[in-house]
């Protein structure tokens, strides 16, 4: 039998409305599968990280407890790399004590007919009394001193003279 | 009613109804796209960022772990070293009992000894020692020679010797030096530095240098006595 539509004809909706609503039926179920999808795989994937942030946050903890355990000796070490820092510090601090090897490689090779009298040291030099006999150990010293390489500098402060002690000459040394 | 010259129950009505049911169902599904889409990337993101600073927190956590046990027993023995170099407080006794015992050795006069306070340098206190020593002339310039390898540590100032034949008297003035212990730990996520092979020669070089010896009494046990009247 033939299908007969009462409806008159301003009632019935246009047919490219009808394809139109189809379709977008079609797009709006697709989607919201595909929402469905997504969210779950947003979830799924916020569950797996949540998992892994209490593993992290469980070790992170764990170290930070073995840390705490060996504060002791990292205090001590902080104190020793203190110490050594300040150690450097003092050790460029002007000192006397290599000019005492000086003075002592000094007195080793004064040669015959001379004395020290008077010595003072300093961390930048030696000032030295020093009695001599004669003239000629007199320059013996001075040539001594010079081809010592002990000194870089040798200044003859005074030189003075008496028939008692002999010549008397004091030296700046550096 | 009409509305632009069309009826609406005429015309528009089936039309909007047969839309009407798609279109909110496609506003709908964008909307919660967009909403989940946004706060699902947001969270990931974050979370991911929170992963990965955690991680990186851990891992340095973990280096520095490792350079403490490494450091471990050593570095009793490095703080011992360097504190009996440098001590924490004014170390004059500990130097003048050392100079005593390095006289002592030489078989040397040692008198008109004399402390004085100095300007510190940075966090460095100093502090002068001046002292008169006496008696043959190579072991006054042996024990001056020496006083640079005992501890604490200590630098010549100032000598002024006076040489009569075999004999010789010094008066001289060193100073000696101290710091306070450090007051704050680096931060726990910083590396721990180990020492450097200077650091290490360092080290090795003051551990050689004379330390004082400290005596540690020991409390003795009580005895009976026999008559408590005498």
């Amino acid at each position: 039998m033939t299908a007969v539509n009462l409806l008159p004809k301003e009632l019935k909706p246009k047919e490219t409305l009808v394809k139109l609503s189809a379709s977008l039926k079609k797009v709006g179920i697709i989607g919201f599968a595909v929402l469905i999808i997504v969210t779950l795989s947003f979830l799924g994937g916020m569950f797996a990280i949540s998992r892994q942030l209490n593993t992290a946050t469980e070790r992170q903890t764990k170290l930070e407890t073995t840390i705490t355990a060996y504060e002791a000796t990292e205090q001590k070490h902080v104190l020793v790399k203190d110490r050594l820092a300040k150690i450097t510090q003092v050790s460029s601090i002007p000192n006397g004590s290599g000019q005492i090897e000086n003075f002592d490689n000094l007195i080793s090779i004064l040669p015959p007919g001379t004395a020290v009298r008077l010595t003072q040291v300093s961390p930048t030099g030696i000032l030295i009394t020093i009695a001599v006999e004669s003239s000629s150990v007199l320059v013996e010293l001075l040539a001594t001193l010079q081809s010592s390489g002990i000194f870089s500098g040798i200044s003859l402060a005074t030189l003075g003279y008496s028939d008692e002690g002999g010549y008397g000459v004091v030296l700046a040394l550096n | 009613m009409e509305v632009f010259g069309l009826s609406i129950e005429g015309s528009l009505k089936p039309n909007i109804r047969i839309l009407a049911f798609p279109v909110i169902l496609v506003i709908i599904v964008v909307v919660l796209a967009f909403i989940i889409g946004q706060r699902g990337i947001t969270q990931i993101t974050t979370s991911l960022k929170d992963l990965r600073d955690i991680e990186a927190t851990s891992n340095a956590y973990e280096a520095r772990v490792n350079s403490l046990e490494k450091i471990g027993e050593v570095v009793i023995d490095q703080t011992d070293t360097t504190l009996v170099a440098l001590p924490e407080k004014n170390p004059s006794l500990i130097m003048i009992y050392q100079l005593n015992r390095l006289a002592d050795n030489y078989s040397l006069d040692l008198s008109s000894i004399g402390t004085n306070s100095g300007s510190p340098i940075g966090q460095i206190q100093k502090g002068q020692i001046t002292f008169v020593v006496g008696g043959g002339s190579r072991d006054v310039i042996d024990f001056m020679k020496e006083i640079k390898r005992i501890t604490p540590l200590s630098t010549v100032d100032l000598v002024d010797m006076k040489t009569e034949g075999e004999t010789t008297q010094a008066s001289m003035q060193i100073t000696i030096y101290w710091s306070g212990f450090p007051t704050e730990l680096p931060p726990i996520s910083q590396p721990i530095v180990e020492l450097s092979r200077g650091e290490q020669k360092l080290v090795e070089l003051l551990s050689q240098l004379t330390k004082p010896e400290f005596i540690t009494l020991s409390p003795s046990e009580p005895s009976t006595r026999e008559d408590p009247f005498n």
